[in-house]
């Protein structure tokens, strides 16, 4: 799988590139406007993260480029543009999500995963790791063949956790992630606490043992 | 406070009673001094008069009969104590009035048959007091007549000549800076009241522009703000990926990922002040209110749950409204949040809802929040760090933007916000 990042803050680019080349997916960066077009008629990308503020042009131009070349990526906005009108502008442009800056990678990470799923429609809807199974289409989730049952937020945290497998995942990022916007009005994420503890428990209690690495109550590891 | 056409008509009024009272005395010695020299006038040809025509066919035997029918041109026996030739004034009996009064008197010499005799031409002076109350009632009649005249110049001529002055004072009265609608002055041909506008028009312009260039810049240094905040954050996820960290490290991590939670938090609701502010939310919509309402009670609910409170909830069913969705989903969640924040444990909220009114009630500290402070930016009642002081102004401008109005009391020992969605006047 190979994505373009275009992105101007070369620290955000790199931490990028990196956090996803964990997940074994191959990152390009460019920096600007006119590297990108260039990228972008030479090459194929399964995925482009684009940036809306970039230094020699803007982002929404290159994304009507993208969509009038038929250019058949998935894209990611990720811009500090963060109001209701920029995102709708953006998917209406044809951008297939969008992420507000400031973001975790985790975040990222888990937002690419899902578009690239989208985007490949050979692929079953079947997603396993270590001794579990979920079905994607009907939520269910397995363990070694027994069903166990998940509340919603287990659920969209067990697939956080896997989508971000081998990486650490922090307790903001999950409470970010399984709150959405009602994450600004929480003083702590503590409550990430009980959802880890009752999905250990539930997993534990099908076999599936030491799948979630806790550390120090900070962060949060799928090890597959 | 007076106003300014009263006090120049009082100011005026003092001066004219000023002035008439000064100029009293010399008005009641000039006309005594004219009338005397017109007296004078007067008994000087009288008995030129007689001199000439009577003298010389007068005997003094007729001198009895005639002091009987002339009393103001008499004949007596010459007196050396008599000034002779000149108009004097000299008190007499006057039987009219009945008692003595002053006369201006003319003494001449005369001889019939050889004898000396003394020829008296006299006429009684106006009396002081008769004077003095011709002049009270004619400066009384002209003190009148100035003052209606005068308050009727002022209701007319005045009013129109300030008038551009109370235009422009009007203007600048329902002026607002925050709306930013400068203020057209009418033209007028008055120097001082165009110079008055010109400045005036000229200091609001300056205003607004630099009010709007603050607000502005909030809005992008809150933007600029984001990027850093990115490359913060995912440094963070980067160094939490490092193998072998210690408990330690870890605990600075966790403070730094706080950190840079508050600080995403405290730059968006910046933003969207500054957005509120900069008037970005146009799009008005029609808002289910009732479901609104139910699904972001949904939304705080495992956060009430955590700290054992419970919400009860009063809905009119078929709530709609034009809003900003956005704002109004704000300001509900910031009002539902801060309930159930500033709570304790096993505490409660209640909300009610109807077409007119939000109210939000909650248990918490039992102590009164200041009404003043409260809606006001970083504003902390307590020095406990609950939310970032910002989220009572949000709903303070929500409201103002949409012509709401937003009410705390503190009843029976609980908080409650109402939040009122017709004004009248709006």
């Amino acid at each position: 799988m190979k994505i373009l990042v275009i992105e101007d803050e070369r620290e955000l680019s790199g931490n990028i590139k990196k956090y996803l080349e964990a997940d074994n997916y191959l990152c390009e960066q460019v920096f600007n406007y006119n590297d990108a077009t260039e990228k972008l008629m030479l090459y194929q990308y399964d995925c482009i993260l684009l940036d809306l503020n970039l230094p020699d042009g803007d982002g929404m131009k290159l994304l009507d480029e993208i969509k009038r070349k038929d250019i058949r990526s998935g894209v990611i906005i990720i811009s500090a543009r963060d109001s209701l009108d920029d995102k709708i502008k953006g998917l209406k442009e044809g951008a297939d999500d969008y992420l507000a800056k400031p973001f975790s990678l985790s975040e990222l990470s888990i937002r690419v995963y899902a578009l690239l799923r989208r985007q490949s429609f050979s692929s079953n809807n079947i997603l396993k790791s270590n001794e579990v199974e979920i079905d994607l289409l009907s939520k269910a989730v397995k363990v070694r063949d027994t069903i166990i049952v998940l509340t919603k937020s287990e659920y969209d945290l067990l697939l956080f956790l896997i989508g971000n497998c081998n990486r650490v995942v922090s307790k903001n990022a999950i409470a970010e992630h399984l709150s959405g916007d009602m994450a600004d009005m929480f003083d702590n994420h503590n409550f990430v606490y009980a959802h880890i503890k009752n999905l250990k428990s539930k997993l534990g209690d099908a076999g599936c043992l030491n799948c979630i690495r806790t550390m120090y109550g900070t962060g949060y590891q799928w090890v597959e | 406070m007076k106003k300014l056409l009263n006090k120049s008509l009082v100011q005026f009024f003092v001066y004219a009673t000023i002035v008439l009272g000064c100029s009293a005395p010399l008005f009641y010695y000039v006309m005594e001094f004219f009338y005397m020299k017109d007296l004078d006038e007067l008994i000087l040809f009288r008995s030129d008069e007689f001199i000439e025509d009577r003298l010389l066919s007068f005997f003094p035997d007729g001198i009895e009969l005639w002091n009987q029918y002339n009393e103001d041109l008499q004949i007596i026996l010459y007196s050396a104590n008599c000034p002779l030739d000149k108009c004097v004034q000299v008190p007499f009996y006057n039987k009219a009035e009945g008692h003595d009064v002053d006369y201006r008197v003319l003494y001449r010499k005369i001889e019939l048959e050889g004898e000396p005799y003394l020829l008296v031409s006299r006429i009684p002076m106006i009396e002081p007091k008769d004077l003095t109350r011709t002049l009270v009632s004619i400066y009384s009649l002209f003190f009148f007549l100035l003052l209606i005249s005068f308050t009727i110049f002022q209701k007319f001529v005045s009013k129109r000549l300030w008038r551009p002055f109370y235009d422009s004072l009007q203007k600048i009265e329902s002026f607002h800076l925050d709306e930013g609608n400068v203020p057209v002055f009418k033209k007028n041909d008055i120097a001082e009241f165009t110079r008055l506008n010109r400045l005036l028009a000229n200091l609001i312009a300056n205003n607004v522009q630099v009010y709007t260039r603050q607000k502005q810049f909030i809005e992008n240094a809150s933007h600029e703000l984001q990027t850093p905040l990115a490359v913060f954050q995912s440094q963070l996820d980067m160094l939490l990926q490092q193998p072998d960290i210690t408990e330690n490290q870890m605990n600075i991590i966790q403070s730094l990922y706080s950190v840079s939670f508050r600080l995403t938090r405290l730059n968006k609701n910046l933003l969207l002040l500054a957005k509120i502010d900069n008037s970005q939310f146009r799009e008005m919509e029609e808002i289910d209110f009732t479901g609104m309402l139910k699904a972001l009670i949904d939304g705080v609910g495992f956060l009430a749950e955590s700290n054992k409170i419970t919400i009860s909830l009063t809905l009119e069913a078929g709530m709609l409204f034009i809003a900003n969705k956005t704002l109004l989903e704000s300001l509900v969640t910031n009002l539902l949040v801060n309930a159930i924040r500033h709570n304790y444990r096993d505490g409660d909220v209640w909300i009610t809802g109807t077409k007119d009114y939000l109210l939000i009630r909650n248990t918490g500290k039992k102590m009164e929040l200041d009404r003043q402070k409260i809606f006001q930016r970083f504003n902390r009642n307590t020095e406990e760090r609950k939310g970032n002081g910002l989220g009572l102004s949000i709903v303070y401008q929500i409201c103002k933007f949409h012509g709401w109005k937003i009410e705390y009391d503190y009843v029976e020992e609980m908080h409650q916000f109402t939040c009122f969605f017709h004004v009248s006047g709006s």
